[in-house]
């Protein structure tokens, strides 16, 4: 009773950490998903990959072994596939994929499913979106270690990343307030409304004097969460998203007393146990605020501490006395509790390595990029490229892809099973599998999905395609979202 | 003199000569009745008048002219610069008096500055109560940099790092900054009071769009010490509202879209300035200077003013000159004894200053106590934590208790008992302070209009005050209602929110109360333990702050608790005129029945004659409509009286109100919140308020955003906070009776932020 097991201790049973991937449908990446043909956010391919195997790669080497994959009904299939397939780059991981009804899918926030799935969750949560592609420098275990260390005992520890200037089709920043000192979240601007003035709250500054404010630092969906917090969900069942409510409420927490009078206990389930252990040692003399604290916010301790041993009933100090028990009660904001609530919060810099979600054209054709730059310098060989085909080394050209006599391929990722003809230039584009293109074609930062086909002598600038597009032949197209609407005929 | 000196002056002669202004009067009556035939920046501070430490603060930095601006008894402030070794011509410093007997604000003595035309570079502002040990030249050579490349930084302001519950940093007078980090431009300023508590400050959206990343501080302290470009008069004079240094200009530069300037600040990280705000942060700066944190300005080493002290163990600083010690007096730690004083048997002081030529009596006990010049104090008196003047002559077995201000030439005793912060001076206290006193009767019965009861300022309150045989004396009336002893609480409630450039009321000061009354408990232990209050923060980051929440402690000194002089600023009273005035002439216009343009233009003139804002005036109108109303509380009679009387006065209102309709129903509110013992009245509120929509005063939309105001639901005082949020909802009631659709009232947030 006086000990109750921990949820958070670390058992042989229970792992230190359960991670939760959650897959959706990616609607910021149209028209590069296809639901109905099966191309799903989760399996889009980024530098070659299938953007989910960086996120198990990534749980795979910090060892947090326990991966809970959440996905709409509809992806379920094809997601299954591919970690049956590819099992072999995360050998370790118990990977158990969930599925929710497609519509409700739609509807519910991260928040919703998370609580859904609370009762699979028996330790502190590692919540992650499929679509996060992390840097070489940026190890979950740092993101974990940080986590760990912390003596305050994080509720959350959240990444937050650089995103420099501005791109193109990128997220809209949103501004968030840190305490640089201690790495501390406090404020992420939850108004939508771009015309009011951003407020401050003044019990945040007395608390945290000085407060980074910053639009340039984006929140990456990767969480760690305190396993008390799924049951902070169950009671507050009106949180649906986790970045727009979840995070800004634990935020406030930290510093509005009020809130953390309420919702504390639910956090803190054992916040006591220090106090409660050395109100039972007889050297321990309460100060009065702490006293009053105690009963006031955990009645249920009484039975427990009126002890003959304890010194509450025992020699009580005369400064428990002295001061009038109204005083303190009457105390406007209650003193910060033994067991404040901090989240926690570690910022991933843009020049430390260039991380993002792929959850937007924008980021998803940057990522690409950044893949390139991390691949080897070798000239790119192989037996489908023709010897006089130039490809430069800075490109990344997928199994059984034929490259024709004179093409040159420029900064460019190019998927499994292409056929690309002779005399095409390409550069800085990002092509799919089993893509063809034809001779004397000019493509020129495009994103190319599968099965697409490309005429001869047609020319994409700045062109997004969809799954199975055909480009006439001597088409020209600049900076457009092909997309097709009820034309199945193009269909070869 | 010291070669150095003259070596200097050749140097920058070629140079520009680095000019100072130092505005010698504060504008306010935070030390009233010590300021009765004092100028504020003549009380000494550790011995030595403030205005020598402002200059040797500027010395130190190389300042070669010094104009000084003096208002209120200009005549001592030159005599004091004429005997002061600036005068002297191997000082290195020219001071400049300016007698501006007109200037009633910063505002208005830098319109003067840019009339004469005095300024031709950079020059520092100074308040002329600062101390500080700062290179500002360092200050003044990067804001000329900063010029150099950038026409528009037109003033650097010098703030301090330290930690939110700074001692130094009094709690109703700070300001939270918001600084660009690279560049270290102030972006937005915010000052904070205790009263009216802010919720929130607010942050405009573009200065995030041009700045992307800022920092929020709520650290700093602000010194005072200012480097304006010789522009700064100029806006001034442009701009001629302008009336405080930073809650007019610097706000105003900063919102403004026309002016394009820019103000920066310099972060003080090492060094010591501060200013003496009130007489609070007067005993935290007086501590401040005992524990050495102004070093090289320090008693025993480099004391402006020239006086020799003895250091000793302990910060002890005993003076060189003719001091006479009992050999059985106990002088603890933290304390000055200044020249010539006479310190009897078995005395004991601690943690106080003892002025020069005071005597003080056998078995006397002094503590956290500051005895000014020539200050007499019989044998066997307890005085704890207060400021005794000039030439107070205390009588036998006499008690002050802390907090208390005790003017010039006062006479008390013998056994003389003085409660907890009484303000006690010679002279009878000035008309307007009774004024104050009416205006809380107002408060508590609105009800039956503008009774001015005039309770006695010579009220003797047998428990708590008995001011001896041979006293000449007079109690000002309290600030802080009698009945804080009570509970502790109540006469927040009792101070209206008339305070638009008025400082620390009666929260803040009730709050310092209240810790006054922790300290008392805590001190003790301390000397029964033996601890130094100034560095042990052990127990005081707890209890110090204990109603605010606990500062991470980034501060140079931890927020000690040795200060026990609480805040006893008074609500300066310089629009109390007016508002009788205001009232009169309402009543006149009542009585010969005027029209209600007629009273509106004549109190428009009454505004401008007073000086005071336009939200005095339409307080003082809502105050006095809602007065006309009679009837028993609550009372159907009551109900009935109200749309006459505010169908009779709709014209005025809307004339007065302009298009300010959110912030009249803000004063209505707080208007109502104040009558905290009358439930019934309050239930009145509606029925103003349908009134006002009636008569076409506010529609609907002014309504809601009122509701939506912030403001209207900010806790202006935990007693009235009740009240406050029953005007509110009762708002909220009627507007939903106006408008069938009232909108969500985002509950969730209310139930959880009311604080």
């Amino acid at each position: 009773m006086l000990f109750p097991n921990n949820d958070g201790a670390i058992s042989s049973k229970t792992p230190e950490f359960h991670a939760i991937i959650l897959a959706g449908y990616g609607n910021n990446l149209d028209p590069l998903v296809d639901d109905e043909k099966g191309v799903h956010k989760a399996l889009l391919p980024i530098g070659n990959q299938p953007m989910v195997s960086y996120t198990l790669q990534w749980l795979e080497e910090a060892r947090v072994f326990d991966v809970l994959f959440i996905t709409p009904q509809s992806h379920k299939a094809a997601i299954q596939h591919h970690l049956s397939s590819s099992n072999s780059s995360w050998p370790s991981l118990r990977v158990e994929l969930e599925s929710v009804d497609d519509e409700e899918a739609e509807s519910l926030g991260a928040a919703d499913l998370l609580r859904m799935f609370a009762d699979r969750i028996h330790s502190d949560a590692v919540v992650l979106p499929c679509d996060f592609v992390p840097p070489p420098s940026l190890p979950l275990n740092l993101l974990l270690n940080a986590h760990r260390v912390d003596v305050e005992d994080p509720v959350i520890t959240a990444l937050l990343v650089e995103t420099g200037e501005e791109i193109k089709d990128g997220p809209m920043p949103t501004l968030m307030g840190l305490h640089a000192q201690s790495n501390t979240l406090l404020f992420v601007d939850d108004n939508a409304d771009p015309d009011d003035d951003v407020s401050l709250r003044m019990n945040m500054l007395w608390r945290y004097p000085r407060v980074q404010l910053t639009n340039r630092l984006m929140d990456s969906h990767v969480y760690i969460f305190r396993r008390t917090i799924f049951d902070l969900l169950q009671q507050k069942d009106d949180i649906s998203s986790v970045r727009e409510q979840l995070v800004p409420f634990l935020c406030k927490l930290q510093y509005q007393p009020r809130r953390r009078e309420k919702y504390g206990p639910i956090i803190n389930p054992n916040a006591n146990m220090q106090e409660l252990a050395l109100e039972h040692s007889t050297t321990y003399t309460a100060s009065p605020a702490q006293t009053q604290r105690a009963s006031k916010e955990h009645p249920i301790h009484h039975s427990i501490v009126s002890t003959p041993f304890s010194p509450r009933s025992g020699a009580s100090t005369p400064a428990v006395e002295s001061v009038p028990a109204s005083q303190i009660a009457d105390e406007p904001e209650e003193p910060p509790s033994d067991h404040p609530i901090r989240c926690n919060v570690v910022v991933h810099r843009l020049k430390d390595g260039y991380a993002a979600r792929a959850n937007t054209l924008g980021t998803y054709f940057e990522l690409n990029r950044q893949c390139l730059r991390t691949t080897a310098t070798a000239p790119v060989t192989g037996e489908g490229i023709d010897p006089k085909a130039q490809v430069s080394p800075d490109s990344l050209v997928g199994a059984s892809t034929r490259i024709a006599e004179r093409t040159t391929v420029k900064k460019c990722v190019i998927g499994k099973h292409c056929i690309i003809g002779k005399n095409v230039r390409m550069s800085g584009s990002v092509l799919m599998d089993h893509v063809e293109v034809h001779d004397g074609a000019k493509i020129e930062n495009c994103i190319v999905s599968s099965n697409c086909r490309i005429g001869k002598n047609a020319s994409l600038r700045d062109c997004h395609l969809q799954t199975g597009w055909v480009v006439d032949d001597e088409a020209s197209h600049k900076g457009e979202r092909l997309k097709r609407f009820e034309a199945y005929e193009d269909e070869d | 003199m010291p070669p150095k000196d003259t070596q200097r002056d050749k140097g920058s002669e070629e140079e520009e000569v680095l000019q100072a202004v130092v505005l010698a009067d504060s504008f306010n009556t935070r030390f009233k009745p010590l300021t009765l035939n004092t100028p504020r920046c003549l009380l000494p501070i550790c011995n030595v008048p403030m205005l020598l430490w402002t200059f040797e603060s500027l010395a130190l930095a190389g300042v070669e002219q010094i104009f000084v601006f003096c208002n209120a008894h200009s005549d001592q402030v030159k005599e004091a610069i004429q005997t002061s070794r600036f005068s002297q011509p191997s000082s290195g410093v020219h001071i400049v008096p300016i007698v501006s007997p007109r200037a009633m604000s910063v505002g208005d003595a830098m319109r003067e500055l840019d009339e004469k035309q005095l300024i031709s570079s950079d020059f520092i502002l100074v308040a002329g109560d600062v101390v500080s040990n700062l290179q500002i030249d360092e200050v003044v050579k990067e804001h000329k940099e900063r010029r150099k490349k950038n026409k528009d930084a037109i003033m650097t302001m010098v703030v301090k790092r330290s930690g939110a519950f700074h001692r130094t940093r009094p709690v109703g007078d700070a300001s939270v900054f918001v600084l660009d980090p690279t560049t270290s431009e102030c972006v937005h300023y915010e000052s904070i009071l205790a009263e009216p508590a802010k919720r929130s400050i607010m942050l405009p959206r573009e200065v995030m769009e041009k700045h992307h990343e800022v920092e929020v501080r709520n650290d700093l302290i602000d010194c005072s010490i200012d480097v304006c470009s010789v522009d700064v008069p100029v806006l001034f004079s442009e701009n001629f509202d302008y009336q405080d240094l930073r809650r007019d200009f610097v706000h105003g530069v900063l919102t403004s879209d026309l002016l394009g300037k820019s103000i920066y600040c310099h972060v003080v990280e090492q060094g010591y300035a501060a200013r003496v705000r009130d007489t609070k942060s007067y005993a935290a700066v007086s501590k401040d200077i005992i524990s050495r944190w102004t070093f090289p300005l320090v008693p025993g080493d480099n004391l402006p003013g020239g006086d020799e002290y003895e250091y000793r163990r302990g910060n002890r600083y005993i003076s060189k000159d003719n001091v006479m010690l009992s050999r059985t007096c106990t002088i603890g730690n933290d304390t000055i004894i200044g020249p010539q004083a006479r310190i009897h048997d078995n005395v004991r002081i601690e943690n106080s200053v003892i002025g020069p030529r005071c005597s003080i009596g056998p078995g006397t006990i002094i503590r956290d106590s500051f005895i000014w010049d020539d200050a007499y104090v019989d044998a066997g008196c307890t005085i704890e934590g207060s400021i005794i003047g000039q030439a107070v002559h205390i009588g036998t077995g006499s008690t002050i208790k802390k907090g208390c201000l005790i003017a010039e030439g006062t006479k008390l005793g013998p056994k003389a008992v003085i409660g907890e912060f009484k303000r006690i001076s010679r002279e009878k206290p000035p008309a307007d302070e009774e004024e104050e006193e009416g205006e809380e009767e107002i408060a508590e019965g609105v009800v039956n209009g503008m009774a001015h009861a005039k309770r006695g300022h010579f009220s003797r309150m047998p428990l708590a005050l008995e001011l001896g045989e041979q006293a000449e004396a007079y109690v000002w009336p309290d600030t802080v209602g009698a009945d804080v002893g009570a509970d502790g609480r109540s006469s927040s409630a009792a101070r209206d929110a008339d305070s638009e450039d008025e400082e620390t009321e009666a929260w803040g000061n009730l709050k310092h109360l209240r810790l006054g009354m922790y300290q008392a408990d805590i001190s003790l232990s301390w000397t029964e333990y033996g601890f130094d209050p100034y560095f042990s923060d052990t127990d005081s980051s707890d209890d110090e702050e204990e109603s605010s929440l606990a500062s991470p402690a980034s501060g140079v000194l931890l927020t000690p608790s040795g200060d026990s002089i609480p805040d006893f600023s008074l609500a300066p009273r310089s629009s109390a005129n007016f508002r009788s005035e205001c009232v009169s002439s309402l009543e006149r216009a009542l009585a010969e029945g005027h029209t209600v343009d007629d009273a509106a233009i004549e109190l428009k003139t009454l505004r401008m004659a007073s000086n005071v804002t336009m939200t005095e005036v339409r307080d003082v109108v809502i105050e006095f409509v809602v007065g006309l109303v009679k009837g028993e509380p609550g009372s159907a009679a009551q109900k009935n009286n109200i749309s006459p009387v505010v169908e009779r006065w709709a014209g005025l209102i809307t004339n007065l109100m302009a298009s300010e309709r959110v912030e009249m129903l803000l004063l209505l509110q707080v208007r109502f919140k104040t009558c905290a013992r009358l439930p019934n009245y309050l239930a009145a509120f509606k029925f103003f308020l349908y009134a006002f929509y009636n008569e076409d005063i506010v529609e609907a939309s002014s309504i809601r955003a009122w509701l939506k105001d912030p403001r209207s639901r900010e806790a202006m005082g935990k007693a009235s906070q009740a009240n406050m949020e029953a005007c509110w909802k009762q708002g909220a009631h009627t507007l939903a009776v106006i408008e069938a659709d009232e909108e969500d009232s985002e509950e969730e947030d209310e139930e959880d932020d009311s604080e």
